[in-house]
């Protein structure tokens, strides 16, 4: 350590001017990096993370600076990119290093792009995709054979997506090209940090697991409404604690007021706005649709404390070193328990101070998930994330990149590929079909003449067509990019950008709400929608995808827990008590062990309420399954509803149906063959091949000025799949897209796992005379999803509710 | 075959996409775009052969079951410049000397321009835009014209059928409007663009195996 000591000794008085000091693991990640090793550096807030990571090359440059590019830093979101630049470089300034630290992303501007290969910077800042590029530039080999660290922020985000396996080809190919590379990573925490370290560092690689800054206690509570409404329905509480939400945000100076969707976003942005227009100044909104100018404005004004309080989605559940706000507050279940914790960090931080996190539920039963997150984190239950594998559309890109930048030869390039988690166990037969894509098309040579894309050369696989270079580099940074239109005013000037699959849905001169304005949509062309403001009227706020996440396993079992009369001291659990009891009297509570299915009989006819408590997706497969396996032996028509808790079957006519039958329906079985064949997977699979085809190259998009020429290469990628479908059914990337429906879409393994469960679990089937507290958000999501004027479901949930109410008054009474 | 009457001539609308003129024993198909696949693949993306083959025996069928004499194709006959050595130049060369008394004209379409209407002179008389054929007048875009009732392409038209739930149906229509008859593209790899057709126009569906008409059918949504 004795070299390492003036180095070590700048960083100290730099740490006490700013009135800091090191912390314990800030100071073994140094000392692990300059030990020559790699890691993961964890924790549930980005404080201090950064500069663990960024330090110990940094210190070790201060002794050799070494010429040429020395570290790349990998981040998620271009958004970061400028704040990270500012604070890495203001280490390396405060520490007396020539260091110098730039941002390369798809928004640099190409003078900059020519000076970083000329004169490379110490520090690049750069994302999955634009480090992608470089290596598919011939003259990049060189300079980036010379980094000695590369570092990956945020990695828990990239973790489990196809950006993160493209990343981790990348890694592979400058672990190659440099071998002495050393990688870190920064994680929010997650259930399984051992495996996302693992992932980051390579099959079989050794590396730290370092914890960072131990959090503070964490306190979740609840924003107690004064009456629980006996029949909780989706949505409809929340906006009823707007008055103690308004009270609390008034309390601190800065409040972050999270919600789970952009649509819900959207929604309490307006109503705040419309409840304290004094406001409007100081109440900002913010959402990965949101125009990137626009957010960058809105993180100043949080900064600098122009801004009492942002509404926003997980777009804001990155941004590193983000300063803290006073409080969190988070709107709807937080559905997760990681996601929650994190949340949480971006308050507080004043020493000796817990983190707090005011939790709103918009139904009675979310008060019980709320007790539930509770119980979770302090377990240390926290969910985790699965590495995704075998994404062989990944994989073909990633094979082209190769061919372009220092071409490669075929064996070393598969046995690169193997070294990374996602293909390690990549077999012959799927690496020969990725390379056959590649070279003849596909395997059957007769079935794709005159195809050519990447050509031998000297033993080295590379790619000579210029216009085929081009096409490729074009479409490497389209892997995550959903088609996004455009917002813009008709009178110019840009809003944002929202899914193709909502414009799609509206005329022109219908009205919506979007970044927080009621806008009436002008015209769409050439993936821009024109809007001018709208007042007033009818709005449809946008449902973008993903906008409705499952409640997570771990946080589900808790809920369990908790219903099932585990504890029972929480306020929150105190405050639902009255539907609890209500659900025990005219049913019965779920509980460990038990599956609760309820039958009951209305005007609408025999309803089926079962509650395995799986998350929402879990329980479309399965309603679905059990529908599907009923009406083979039954002629019989259902109508299928489904939430985080439970499903529902409702059929015209009523179902006979034992306990011991449902059992025998709900067993495991034949899941696989069952569910390809009730679900709709071959339609699904024709629509996740979008994104398929695009990471692989099947379809291209074209760029601006691209002209006639690309045009004509234009098809959709449904009429590709179909046509793949029909003339070469073997192929690897139509699998890929049925297997992604199955795993992601569907959730087949926690399926298989929850029915599995339910075969140990004992049946509990209650007749009851009308719709439990537990039933009834079923009932109310079926309306919700039949398509009828919105005002009109609103209307026949709000009187349901009050014959229910009058009922439970009577029998209470 | 499904009939319409227009300009005073009745028309048979076929499910392989085609319509049938018996006076004159001509069969109309628009928008073939032959060799789509082939451009594909030699811009790198590689689509299996094979829907040309399938294109041609549909094609075959349909002059079968209504005895034609007379093949026009109503522009985009070929989708981009075709190479001599395409497959699909061989396997249309065979095609036609199975079927030695048929005539093929094919109307010029912006995507035969590419170079396409200067090849198969042997096998196609290519017709500049717009061929007239009294009553009608035919053409590769459907722009009206004062010399008749103008057949054209270029439009790809498709509607969407909305059914309960999440059914959703997506077919290539033949669609009739005041002046003008647009017909679905023969292609099977070529899109559709969805069409709003106005009140009174007769919009017919081509199903896998027959024609439906649904103008003004109440579920049709236009998407």
């Amino acid at each position: 350590m004795g070299k390492d000591k003036p180095a070590r000794t700048a960083v100290e008085s730099w740490f006490a001017d700013q009135g800091w000091s090191v912390f314990p693991f800030q100071a073994e990640a140094w000392d692990a990096y300059r030990a020559g090793e790699s890691g993961l550096i964890h924790s549930p807030t980005g404080t201090g993370k950064s500069l663990a990571a960024w330090l110990g090359p940094l210190m070790e440059g201060l002794e050799a600076p070494g010429r040429g590019l020395q570290v790349l830093w990998i981040t998620p979101l271009k958004a970061l990119a400028r704040d990270t630049e500012e604070n890495l470089q203001a280490a390396a300034t405060a520490l007396g290093s020539p260091w110098r630290v730039e941002v390369r992303t798809g928004d640099t501007r190409q003078s900059a792009r020519a000076r970083h290969l000329r004169d490379p910077p110490a520090g690049l800042i750069t994302t999955p995709e634009s480090l992608s590029l470089m290596l598919s530039y011939r003259d990049w080999q060189r300079p980036l054979a010379r980094v000695r660290a590369v570092i990956v922020d945020e990695w828990h985000e990239l973790l489990g997506s196809k950006r993160g396996v493209q990343l981790e080809l990348c890694l592979a190919r400058l672990r190659t090209l440099a071998p002495g590379l050393r990688t870190w990573g920064l994680s929010a925490t997650l259930g399984n940090l051992e495996e996302a370290r693992d992932v980051l560092l390579g099959a079989g690689a050794p590396g730290r697991l370092i914890e960072g800054r131990v959090p503070r206690e964490v306190r979740i509570r609840a924003l107690l409404p004064e009456q629980i409404e006996r029949f909780p329905w989706s949505g409809h509480l929340g906006l009823d604690l707007l008055p103690q939400v308004i009270e609390r945000i008034e309390s601190a100076s800065s409040t972050l007021l999270f919600t789970n969707t952009r649509a819900q976003a959207e929604l309490w942005h307006e109503a705040l706005i419309a409840a304290r227009g004094d406001w409007m100044e100081t109440l900002a909104l913010h959402h990965g649709s949101v125009d990137r100018r626009l957010r960058e404005r809105i993180e100043n004004g949080l900064r600098e404390g122009g801004l009492r309080c942002v509404v926003a989605t997980s777009s804001l559940d990155l941004g590193v070193d983000f300063s803290p706000v006073d409080q969190v507050i988070q709107v709807g279940s937080p559905k997760g328990v990681a996601r929650l914790l994190q949340r949480a960090g971006r308050s507080g931080h004043r020493p000796g101070l817990p983190s707090e996190v005011f939790c709103v539920p918009a139904h009675a039963f979310e008060l019980v998930e709320i007790a539930a997150a509770r119980r979770a984190a302090r377990a240390g239950r926290i969910e985790r994330r699965a590495a995704l594998t075998g994404c062989l559309d990944v994989l073909a890109q990633h094979l082209v990149t190769l061919a372009l930048g220092a071409g490669f030869r075929s064996d070393e390039a598969l046995e690169e590929a193997r070294k990374t988690h996602a293909f390690r166990n990549l077999d012959e037969t799927q690496w020969q079909w990725v390379m056959d894509f590649l070279t003849r098309g596909g395997p059957a040579l007769k079935a794709y003449p005159q195809f050519h894309k990447l050509v031998p050369v000297d033993g080295l696989f590379r790619v000579t067509d210029r216009r085929l270079a081009r096409m490729h580099r074009m479409s490497v940074g389209t892997i995550t990019s959903d088609a996004s239109i455009t917002v813009r005013w008709a009178s110019g000037g840009r809003l944002g950008s929202v899914e193709e699959s909502f414009i799609a849905r509206l005329k022109p001169g219908d009205r919506f709400l979007f970044a927080g304005r009621v806008l009436e949509l002008v015209r769409v062309r050439d993936m821009v929608a024109w809007v001018r403001k709208a007042v007033g009227g009818v709005r449809i706020v946008p449902r973008w995808q993903g906008g409705r996440m499952p409640l997570s396993t771990e946080l589900a079992a808790s809920v369990v827990e908790l219903l099932g009369g585990a504890g029972g001291q929480e306020a929150e659990i105190a405050a639902v008590r009255g539907v609890l009891d209500l659900q025990a009297r005219w049913s019965r509570l779920p509980a460990p062990g038990e599956l609760l299915v309820e039958k009951t009989a209305t005007r609408e006819g025999h309803h089926l309420f079962v509650y395995p408590f799986a998350g929402r997706l879990v329980h479309e497969g399965l309603a679905t399954l059990l529908a599907w396996r009923i009406s083979r032996v039954l002629p019989v028509t259902f109508t299928l509803s489904f939430n985080d808790y439970g499903f529902e079957l409702l059929s015209p006519e009523p179902v006979p149906m034992a306990s011991s039958a449902l059992a025998s329906f709900l067993a495991p079985g034949a899941l696989a063959t069952d569910l390809v064949e009730c679900m709709n997977v071959s339609e699904s699979a024709r629509r996740r091949f979008r994104d398929i085809a695009r990471v692989a190259g099947l379809v291209f998009q074209g760029y601006p000025g691209s002209g006639k020429t690309t045009r004509q290469l234009q098809a959709s990628s449904g009429l590709i799949y179909d046509v793949l479908v029909k003339y070469d059914a073997e192929n690897l990337l139509v699998s890929q897209a049925r297997r992604e429906v199955l795993s992601d879409q569907l959730e087949s393994t926690r399926l298989a796992r929850t029915l599995k469960d339910i075969e140990g679990r004992e049946i509990i089937l209650m007749e009851t005379d009308r719709l439990t507290p537990l039933a009834f958000p079923l009932w109310a999501e079926r309306l919700q999803s039949q398509v009828i004027s919105s005002e009109d479901w609103r209307t026949r949930v709000r009187r349901a509710a009050r014959r229910l109410e009058r009922a439970a008054g009577r029998v209470a009474a | 075959m499904t009939p319409v009457e227009r300009a005073g001539e009745s028309l048979g609308l076929m499910a392989e996409r085609a319509v049938f003129w018996p006076r004159r024993k001509t069969l109309f198909v628009a928008d073939t775009h032959f060799g789509k696949d082939a451009h594909f693949r030699r811009s790198g993306i590689p689509i299996p052969m094979g829907s040309e083959e399938a294109d041609l025996d549909r094609l075959g069928s349909a002059l079968d079951r209504c005895g034609a004499e007379r093949l026009v194709i109503l522009g985009d006959f070929f989708h981009a410049n075709p190479h001599p050595d395409e497959p699909f130049m061989a396997a249309f060369a065979a095609w036609c000397e199975r079927r030695s008394s048929l005539h093929v004209e094919a109307v010029i379409g912006n995507h035969d321009r590419h170079g396409g209407c200067e090849t198969l002179a042997d096998r196609v008389a290519w017709r500049d835009d717009p061929v007239i054929d009294p009553p009608f007048v035919l053409r590769h875009e459907p722009e009206a014209c004062a010399d008749g009732y103008v057949l054209a392409g270029h439009v790809h038209p498709v509607v969407r059928f909305r059914g309960a739930g999440a059914d959703r149906l997506r077919l290539p229509v033949f669609w009739f409007a005041g002046r003008v008859a647009v017909l679905p593209s023969f292609g099977s790899f070529t899109g559709g663009h969805a069409i709003r057709p106005g009140p009174g126009d007769g919009v017919y569906a081509a199903g896998p195996d027959g024609v439906l008409p649904v103008s003004g059918t109440a579920e049709v949504c236009l998407a």
